[in-house]
């Protein structure tokens, strides 16, 4: 039963976890920003896994690609998932405030962030919450937050709002949220 | 133009990466999807991508409405059993844009119709015979024409059946099963098997002779299954192997006789079977193992709280004298722990009995309902994004 790390009651724990437990890592963000985490809480990533493995980290971790207010976040979630005592529901309560509060710039941020240091449940929430986000949107708002131009010519439109006509209603108004 | 250089957002960044994208937009409604496919050309091209509906559908989904025949052929009453929400398919009369004749939905399976017509034949009601056929994806409003069924050396034979064969979570590609006769002997028959990689038709295995009667067959556990009425026999095809198997109907024990297969469908992973009577207000409903040993009681249903809520299901039928009641099994949906249901017609509304709680809900009127009393008595309509 006690073989992994996760056991609560610490007895017969992997030395080598306990050892992940103690020693910390600093990640730094792309605007300089200096983190300090466990690494057992860093390793949740499955990029930083892979870095502090193959010792390219030499005590700091760069990450070029997120920004500070980002990699606050994400640590924030890491430290939960690490965390000893914490059941599944608790994290799955976590997780679902996590990304509540969180705005559609933000879930972008994080998104990339987990897309990026391959954090799997990470990912998955951030998502679905995207994709609960945007489903009542209109095109108009979609190509705009994604930056997109119309490709088609309007008789192509007008065609396929035509047979869709069903998928037209109940849409948001666009308010940027 | 000025060009103003600016840092790209993150939604621009994931808007860019196709394989994050990819994953956000599988989670989004149909009717979001058939939305966005507006945005672009590439937000179209993700959409009805092959990947698409391999990564959108993980697990067999359940229907979220039917298709009832109506008094003319090509024309479908669809009845919404899903959330308020989901998709509503957009057609009430079946017509294809380059075809001008008149189609049936020959079968329904995992969210893909088989269309057929006897093009340029007029027929009524009979489902045969069958010249022309194609598979339509009802969602996505998506179709192809298949080459004509049964033709050999450009003779036409006789088609005895043609059966899709299609589940998204094996595969993205789908089949259909064609049963003509052969060429050496008007008794036998023989196997045809279209695959949408290929586009044609391909003869498979050896003439054979059967009973069974090919013309509704039902799509489970990687074969097409057929009833053989005369020989009380299951026959199935398997479309990995190419190879026919068979096992017995579920036996019924029954003092009266005279049962008939009210309901023969498949739904979620589940092929089930329902013999009933109308002077019995109680039947049971078998399924099969997936390793063919046995069909087991799934449900053992007793419709007396319907018949008590809707008291002009029972008449007396005065020829045996007895209490009997009007009602079919439309369609048998197994919506997930607790919600798995039937849809019931009786002679004024169409009802959902949950299984599990045995729940009534009236689901509409049936004032305008066509009852089929062929099998299939309706088509499922289940929502995907496969391509055709």
């Amino acid at each position: 039963m006690a073989r992994k790390n996760r056991n609560p009651v610490g007895k017969n724990v992997d030395p080598e976890a306990q050892k992940k437990k103690t020693r910390t890592l600093t990640l730094k963000s792309s605007d300089g920003q200096e983190f300090s985490i466990s690494e057992s809480a860093a390793v949740l990533s499955i990029a930083i896994e892979n870095m502090v493995e193959d010792d390219c980290a030499g005590g700091v971790i760069p990450l070029p690609l997120v920004d500070g207010g980002t990699l606050a976040r994400v640590i924030t979630y890491l430290n939960k998932h690490a965390e000893d005592g914490a059941s599944d529901e608790e994290k799955r309560k976590f997780d679902e405030e996590f990304v509540s509060g969180m705005e559609m710039g933000v879930l972008f941020d994080v998104v990339l962030a987990a897309n990026y240091l391959d954090i799997r449940g990470l990912l998955r929430e951030v998502r679905r919450r995207i994709a609960d986000r945007m489903k009542n949107k209109s095109v108009e708002w979609v190509r705009k937050t994604f930056h997109i131009e119309s490709d088609f010519t309007p008789e192509e439109e007008e065609q396929m709002k035509k047979e869709f006509a069903w998928a037209w209603e109940g849409v948001d108004s666009d308010v940027d949220d | 133009m000025a060009v103003t250089i600016t840092a790209a957002t993150s939604a621009e960044v994931v808007g860019s990466i196709d394989e994050l994208l990819i994953q956000i937009l599988v989670q989004l409604p149909v009717k979001s999807l058939m939305r966005f496919k507006l945005v672009s050309k590439h937000w179209k091209s993700l959409i009805t991508g092959r990947q698409f509906s391999r990564l959108r559908y993980t697990s067999p989904s359940p229907a979220v409405g039917l298709f009832c025949p109506a008094q003319k052929i090509s024309v479908f009453k669809y009845i919404h059993l899903g959330a308020i929400n989901q998709t509503k398919p957009m057609f009430r009369e079946l017509r294809f844009p380059d075809d001008p004749f008149s189609f049936w939905i020959h079968q329904s399976c995992n969210g893909l119709l088989l269309c057929c017509s006897s093009g340029n034949l007029v027929r009524t009601r009979t489902r045969s015979p069958i010249r022309r056929c194609y598979v339509y994806n009802p969602t996505t409003d998506c179709y192809t024409k298949l080459p004509r069924p049964g033709v050999l050396n450009e003779v036409p034979r006789i088609v005895h059946g043609v059966n899709l064969a299609f589940d998204h979570v094996m595969s993205p590609s789908h089949k259909v099963v064609c049963v003509r006769g052969s060429e050496f002997a008007r008794e036998l028959y023989q196997v045809e098997v279209y695959s949408s990689e290929s586009g044609a038709w391909r003869v498979s295995g050896e003439p054979f002779s059967s009973n069974a009667n090919f013309e509704y067959g039902v799509y489970w556990n990687g074969s097409v299954h057929w009833i053989s009425y005369t020989r009380k026999e299951l026959l199935y095809f398997n479309l990995d192997k190419e190879r026919f198997g068979k096992t017995s109907l579920p036996d019924v024990r029954d003092g009266h006789g005279g049962r008939i297969v009210d309901y023969f469908g498949e739904s979620c992973d589940h092929l089930h079977i329902i013999k009933s009577h109308d002077y019995e207000v109680a039947f049971d409903v078998y399924e099969m193992k997936r390793d063919y040993s046995e069909w087991f009681v799934k449900y053992r249903v007793d419709l007396t709280v319907v018949a008590a809520a809707f008291p002009e299901m029972a008449y007396m039928n005065t020829l045996i004298n007895r209490t009997c009641y009007a009602f079919s099994v439309f369609s048998l949906v197994r919506a997930g722990e607790k919600c798995s249901f039937l849809v019931l017609l009786t002679p004024r509304k169409v009802v959902r009995f949950n299984l599990d709680s045995h729940a009534i809900e009236e689901i509409c009127d049936s004032g305008d309902t066509w009852f089929e009393c062929l099998l299939p008595h309706t088509f499922e309509y289940i929502e995907s994004f496969a391509c055709v």
